[in-house]
């Protein structure tokens, strides 16, 4: 079949050549469009629990949790010097009578919002607007509010939200402006001539382009993140040039072995193309399990992904084959770089010493790196997963400024609160039977804000019914037998924010961080309560990291298990043995925890983070363990099915178990590292974006990629083949018989 | 081979099962009824100078009315009140606010000021800084001192203990219907300061009444309410009546304290007692329409005590920086009267609370 092809596109180069030219020229001007209708965030569902919650809170409570919050300093002035308050109440008046806000509290309205500790103020506007429509309304308010001779900065949600997708779309073009060219500098080095050097890059390139337009496209049809492009850029920069320069240079192998341009071309083609098709389908196996979760990040990443994969195999299985068969010789034109270096590499030199001395001593050399490994793995056991908050953006941005006044002077993202409404009745109901104050409504809420107080981890409750632990049901009765008149500043307050007909609001305070596992707990505990009527419904920013969390991790194990199980399965197909593909799987396994382990040991625990300029978020983003599985497997495998495929033509054609792994790492050496050093520079270009988020997945990829170039398949892989010998290539003869034949092409 | 296959699943299972771990649930269960407050704990002994400072509590207040006169005799009556909110959740909220009575021209000036949290509290004293005010209260029995200045209009005034210290109920400690306060007072303390009116700083010296209460209580708005008096008899004694009234505005209960001239304190209830206070007129603020008492005549059998307080001006409302239920009248006034057939004047301070219709809340008024 891939010979088919290859002859095909070989007879019919200039129509592909054409066909090509116009996919790319019409792909071209929506490059730079590209983000256009993709959505910062999407780490979040409609169908979360506590999405659901958040809009009963809207809809029965009137709060509203999006708002833009205005940081007023002065280096004089405190907050309650007459100059500073008439300064901010100058600054927002008017601010309330927009239809898109429903509410403004200063910190004359609520003390609270005056630091204790320095000269700011906070002021917030509740807004009435979905985010995704507060971006121009944000700058409406933004030249609304004249701070005076006050000092502004302004942040919240619309403004956390426009300064996500910036600094996304500038790590977008860093991203791409570093990692091209390091990557065409490093196939200069590879093939030495600057033909051969351009070309993986043009294909590869080309597949970006495709797929990027891909992205445009399908972005109008179905929510997709903002994170999906950088991950799509990576990705499709790294896979593309990677698919392509194995294709070149199994191009020049055929070339130098003395076939003409065309049968060299279909030789790359039956070889490389196989290898490429083999390595594009796990990767795509990975990738597509994505799509299965129903987070828009991820999900849409998975789509992403497929789409620049699909469109890299297609440039190299059609695009490559067409300009090599036209190409021809001149593919090594233009040399730059000697071919000293090259030569000795495919000759044997170090690659051939290094699986010689390996398999030697296979226990002496697996024991020590397998324990390296695991001890890179190590950090992953303290794995706490969360979410992002604004942390993930660099402090040069006003939006996380203004977030970090808000946590340092007033405890914001450092406290849980989590929020649980109690609704009862309908809205039509008899007033009586709504009213939060009918001593029958109160002795329910009494109960259940008691049995709040006693969960494990509840520092406060905060409601109509938890003004003091020790006030009873008869003298809530009687503090809200008049609640219009009520003189207490607390209690009128809060009568105020978190009562109306048919719903009660109990703000939980918990001691736990919001990213503790114990928070999730908490939440569980919470959901699991039964009122004697009505509805519980638990909201906020923990327990949105629990549905999270529990829908990813719920799924995770089994995705885990089907991605190995189909992974295991078609690499049985391919080298028709059963312990190669479980070397290849746990091998892959190893290589994930480690980079699992240096993400922990970074991101989490904060080392390097003066180096890499970010702010450690104390947790991993809940997404990334499982972005990273998605991708690095498909990666890490492409290297294993590119040695193995190497050392299964050696095997199959000396029957010589040793000699056969000695030659695939030869063969493959060189290759290998380039592919994967190029793949390493485009992910770890990421790790100068600003957004701490697309910063982990550069480094984590590149980290795996270097553990599985290096320790695993130079010398986990040899050894563990060299102690198996034989049993490599064992099939049992029944499941030899029902395995569907795949012809390897020798 | 099949160790290490053995050895490769375990690893897989592992890892299974420790992202299995990330999933928190727990068992449903119905949430049982007739849940029970927290005992209130019993009231311990007041100590001073300790218990001047602030207190774990939701609710404290410090009180000073007093009586001011200048170097030429000019009089003037004050009322500076510093009151502590703590929900629990963060910093306390404090209001502080001055009232001023010129009683030469009756104008009343009503000001006040709000922070979050004690900007400084240690060695054995405290100080509050509310906004641009500041409030201190030294390691002393019964000294404190306050300076709440705001351009045009001031008051800072020293004030030491001259009588003993006036525990209410015996023990200091009144536990309510709506939840239970500790409550003493040094009812005469001696006063010396400056007083600022229309830009004009006034050397004043006087006699200055003082409250602390402290508890986890709330306080009901109209009608429930109460009327509170605090007199300086011109014989030395001192006394506080309080009248208090429950949710459906009758009156729930009558209690003060006498303190003699010799410094003796007797604890005084309705009934045992024979307290009765009766209002005389009202007065209506014409802004608002709220109605208050006016003048009153306090009869105690006990003490063959008969007194009739008069105020020296109608508008002396308190307003600022709480809100509108919380409105209250606190008011100078005079004192006349006789005790066992032998006559009495003085001074006193009238405090007139849940009298004010509240603004109902947003929600509530949009139904």
């Amino acid at each position: 079949m891939l010979t088919a092809i290859g002859a095909l596109v070989v007879r019919r180069k200039y129509i592909v050549l054409a066909t090509w030219a116009v996919i790319i020229l019409a792909a071209l001007p929506f490059f730079p469009r590209a983000d256009e209708f993709l959505k910062p965030g999407g780490f979040s569902n409609e169908s979360f629990p506590s999405v659901k919650a958040r809009k009963v809170l809207q809809e029965r409570l009137e709060l509203t949790t999006l708002t833009v919050d205005f940081v007023f300093s002065h280096p004089e002035w405190s907050p309650f010097d007459p100059r500073f308050s008439n300064a901010v109440d100058e600054a927002v008046e008017g601010l309330v009578d927009y239809d898109e806000i429903s509410y403004v509290v200063t910190h004359l309205d609520d003390p609270q919002r005056a630091s204790a500790t320095s000269n700011t103020a906070h002021v917030s506007a509740g807004l009435t607007l979905e985010l995704d429509e507060s971006l121009d309304f944000l700058e409406t308010i933004t030249n609304h509010v004249d701070p005076g001779p006050l000092d502004l900065i302004i942040t919240g949600g619309p403004a956390l939200y426009r300064d996500i997708s910036l600094a996304s779309e500038r790590d977008l073009r860093r991203g791409e402006t570093v990692a091209f060219p390091i990557a065409i500098l490093a196939l200069l080095l590879v093939f030495g001539t600057l033909i051969a050097a351009i070309l993986p890059a043009a294909v590869g390139g080309g597949g970006v382009l495709v797929g990027v337009a891909i992205v445009f496209f399908m972005s109008q049809g179905i929510d997709m993140s903002v994170f999906a492009l950088n991950i799509v850029s990576l990705l499709g920069i790294g896979i593309g040039i990677d698919y392509s320069l194995f294709y070149t240079s199994r191009f020049q192998e055929e070339l130098r072995n003395g076939k003409s341009v065309d049968d060299a071309v279909l030789g790359a083609h039956s070889h490389a193309g196989q290898a490429i098709l083999f390595s594009a389908v796990t990767s795509l196996i990975g990738l597509l399990s994505l799509i299965t979760f129903d987070v828009m990040m991820l999900r849409s990443v998975g789509i992403g992904a497929v789409a620049v994969i699909f469109a890299a195999l297609l440039a190299a299985l059609t695009l490559m084959p067409a300009i090599l068969a036209t190409l021809g010789e001149r593919v090594n034109r233009f040399r730059i770089v000697p071919s000293w270096g090259r030569s000795s590499s495919e000759n044997g030199g170090f690659w051939v010493s290094l699986s010689h001395w390996v398999m030697k001593r296979p226990w002496l050399v697996l024991i020590p790196t397998s324990t390296v490994l695991i001890l890179l793995a190590v950090p992953a056991l303290s794995m706490r997963l969360g979410t992002v908050d604004a942390t993930i953006l660099p402090d040069s941005l006003e939006s996380r400024q203004g977030f970090d006044v808000l946590r340092e002077e007033f405890g914001f993202a450092l406290q849980t609160v989590i929020p649980v409404a109690y609704t009862f009745g309908e809205l039509d109901d008899e007033p009586e039977l709504i009213s939060p104050f009918s001593e029958q409504n109160l002795d329910r809420a009494y109960d259940i804000g008691r049995e709040l107080e006693r969960l494990d981890g509840v520092s406060r409750v905060s409601s109509i019914v938890n003004l003091d632990p020790t006030f009873g049901r008869d003298q809530y009765e009687l503090l809200y037998t008049h609640p219009e008149s009520i003189t207490d500043v607390a209690a009128s307050r809060i009568v105020e924010e978190s009562v109306r007909p048919g719903a009660i609001l109990f703000l939980v305070h918990s001691d736990f961080h919001p990213f503790w596992p114990e928070t999730r707990q908490l939440v569980a505990d919470i959901r699991a309560l039964i009122p004697p009527e009505g509805e519980l419904h638990v909201s906020g920013g923990a327990s949105e990291i629990t549905d999270i969390v529990n829908t990813l991790y719920g799924k995770f194990p089994y995705i885990v298990a089907a991605v190995l199980i189909i992974t295991y399965l078609s690499l049985m197909l391919l080298f028709r043995s059963v312990i190669l593909p479980l070397k290849a799987v746990a091998l892959n396994v190893l290589s994930i925890l480690a980079s699992y382990g240096a993400l922990v040991f970074v991101f989490q625990q904060g080392h390097f983070s003066g180096i890499l300029n970010f702010e450690a978020m104390g947790v991993i983003e809940a997404t990334l363990p499982i972005l990273l599985f998605a991708i690095i497997f498909g990666l890490s495998m492409d290297y294993e099915i590119f040695l193995l495929s190497r050392v299964a033509e050696a095997y199959d054609r000396t029957g010589d178990n040793e000699a056969s792994v000695a030659e695939g790492l030869q063969r493959s050496g060189l290759i290998i590292t380039s592919a994967a050093s190029i793949l390493i520079v485009v992910a770890a270009s990421f790790i100068l974006a600003d957004v701490v988020v697309v910063k982990a997945i550069g480094l984590g990829l590149a980290i795996a990629v270097f553990v599985d170039v290096t320790l695993v398949r130079a010398l986990v892989a040899p050894a563990i083949m060299r102690i198996a010998g034989p049993w490599n290539w064992w099939l049992p003869a029944w499941l030899d018989r029902i395995l569907p034949e795949v012809k390897r092409v020798d | 081979m099949s160790t290490k296959r053995y050895v490769f699943s375990l690893v897989l299972l592992v890892v299974v099962l420790a992202i299995a771990g990330c999933v928190k649930t727990a068992e449903p269960r119905e949430i049982p009824a007739n849940a029970e407050p927290d005992p209130t704990a019993t009231p311990a002994p007041i100590t001073l100078p300790q218990d001047e400072l602030a207190h774990d509590a939701r609710l404290e207040w410090w009180y000073h009315s007093g009586h001011l006169e200048s170097e030429i005799g000019r009089e003037f009556g004050f009322h500076f009140v510093v009151f502590k909110a703590d929900d629990g959740l963060g910093e306390p909220n404090y209001v502080a606010q001055l009232g001023i009575i010129d009683v030469e021209t009756g104008e009343h000036y009503d000001l006040s000021r709000a922070e979050a949290g004690t900007r400084k509290v240690g060695g054995g004293a405290m100080t509050l800084g509310i906004a641009d005010w500041v409030y201190g209260l030294l390691p002393i029995d019964g000294s404190h001192l306050f300076v709440a200045n705001s351009g045009e209009i001031g008051l800072s005034l020293d004030m030491e203990a001259t009588s003993p210290v006036m525990l209410h109920n015996e023990i200091g400690w009144l536990p309510t219907e709506a939840g239970a306060t500790y409550y003493y007072s040094w009812p005469r303390q001696e006063a010396v300061g400056q007083l600022v009116i229309d830009g004009e700083t006034i050397n004043v010296t006087g006699t200055s009444w003082f409250d602390h209460q402290w508890g986890d209580f709330f306080v009901l708005g109209k009608p429930a309410g109460w009327q509170w008096f605090a007199a300086h008899l011109d014989d030395g004694a001192s006394l506080m009546i309080t009248e208090a009234r429950g949710i459906d505005g009758e009156v729930a209960d009558t209690y003060g304290t006498y303190m003699s001239p010799e410094g003796d304190v007797v604890d005084l209830k309705q009934e045992s007692d024979g307290i009765s206070v009766q209002a005389i007129d009202e007065w209506v603020n014409q802004l608002t329409g709220t109605v208050y008492p006016w003048g009153w005549t306090i009869n105690i059998e006990s003490l063959d005590l008969n007194l009739t307080i008069t105020p020296l001006a109608g508008d002396q409302e308190m307003h600022g920086g709480l809100p509108a239920a919380s409105t209250y009248w606190e008011g100078k006034s005079t004192v006349v009267g006789h005790q066992g057939g032998r006559a009495i004047l003085g001074d006193a301070y009238v405090e007139l609370s849940g009298y004010t219709d509240p603004d109902p809340v947003e929600w509530m008024r949009r139904r």
